[in-house]
């Protein structure tokens, strides 16, 4: 029984693959811009995207809690989003961006 | 030996064309456009899972006592459980709005609903326990009858409705990850630190 409970429990963990991130992508860049309302990012093919920002938004810094007033120009950010959407859902912030 | 009246008879040869007729168009149908698990249960499906539902607990188990107290302790035990190994497909809030959970036949149910809560701590043991036939619950353990960590899922599932926002994103961080995902918040990670790592493969669905 154990065996099988293994089995299963290998096969569900495989097929959440699917559900990476319960739906949402994660986007990483460089701040641009950064507002109260939206905060533009700098991706690695050097294209600029632009999330929204609201009060549902949280922050992340080193995997405690935070603020907008901790992301700045030229960090680098992870922001969650829903697949398909631009509002930011978490925005986890890193060091500063290399010159 | 009677052979039965011309009406009689003329009544049973159209109905066996009727039938016949009605066959001939199943088949026709369910080999041109085959089964679909995307499809929702026909009002027939849905009236014989019914019964199996019913059938499928025995009578002295729907009277079961959940032997287990509830604590803060057992709850937050039942929270990483229920994450670990159920969320998959009835999602961490029980609403079954997963990938896996709305594609099943029939789709997860909507837990916090009465067709759920309406069932007894017995059934929903036996449930959990031994699982339902021709769905997609399997069975998760022994088939005894004093499975703590069993009893504490029941609980859970009784407390659904007070799950906090606080509480459902811990669960999230208990949830399966596949190999991808850890590998892409390691990437995470190692971007945040300063590295350079290759920019993150979008969520895929199958």
């Amino acid at each position: 029984m154990k065996q099988l409970l293994s089995v299963i429990a290998l096969v569900l963990a495989v097929s959440a693959g699917a559900l990476a991130h319960n739906g949402n992508e994660h986007v990483r860049g460089v701040v641009t811009a950064v507002s109260a309302q939206a905060v533009t990012i700098q991706l690695a093919d050097k294209s600029t995207k632009t999330l929204s920002i609201s009060a549902k938004t949280e922050f992340e810094n080193s995997g405690k809690p935070a603020h907008l007033t901790d992301v700045k120009i030229g960090d680098r950010v992870v922001v969650d989003v829903p697949e398909h959407g631009s509002n930011a859902l978490l925005i986890k912030v890193g060091a500063i961006a290399k010159k | 030996m009677s052979r039965g009246s011309p009406v009689l008879r003329m009544a049973i040869i159209t109905l066996a064309a009727v039938v016949l007729v009605g066959a001939v168009g199943i088949v026709w149908l369910v080999n041109a456009n085959g089964f679909s698990a995307r499809t929702l249960p026909t009002p027939v499906e849905r009236v014989v899972m019914r019964a199996v539902h019913r059938w499928s607990v025995p009578s002295a188990a729907r009277g079961l006592k959940n032997p287990v107290a509830f604590s803060p302790e057992a709850w937050a035990e039942s929270r990483a459980h229920f994450a670990d190994h159920c969320a998959s497909c009835h999602g961490n809030d029980g609403r079954g709005n997963t990938e896996m959970g709305r594609n099943l036949f029939p789709k997860a149910p909507d837990m916090r609903l009465p067709s759920t809560q309406d069932k007894t701590d017995g059934e929903l043991y036996w449930i959990i326990e031994n699982g339902i036939r021709l769905t997609g619950m399997p069975a998760w353990g022994k088939g005894g009858t004093e499975d703590a960590d069993t009893w504490k899922l029941v609980h859970f599932v009784r407390q659904l409705a007070q799950l906090t926002p606080d509480q459902l994103k811990e669960m999230e961080a208990a949830n399966p990850k596949s190999p991808a995902e850890l590998q892409e918040e390691k990437d995470d990670e190692r971007f945040l630190a300063g590295e350079d790592v290759p920019p993150p493969v979008a969520p895929h669905h199958h």
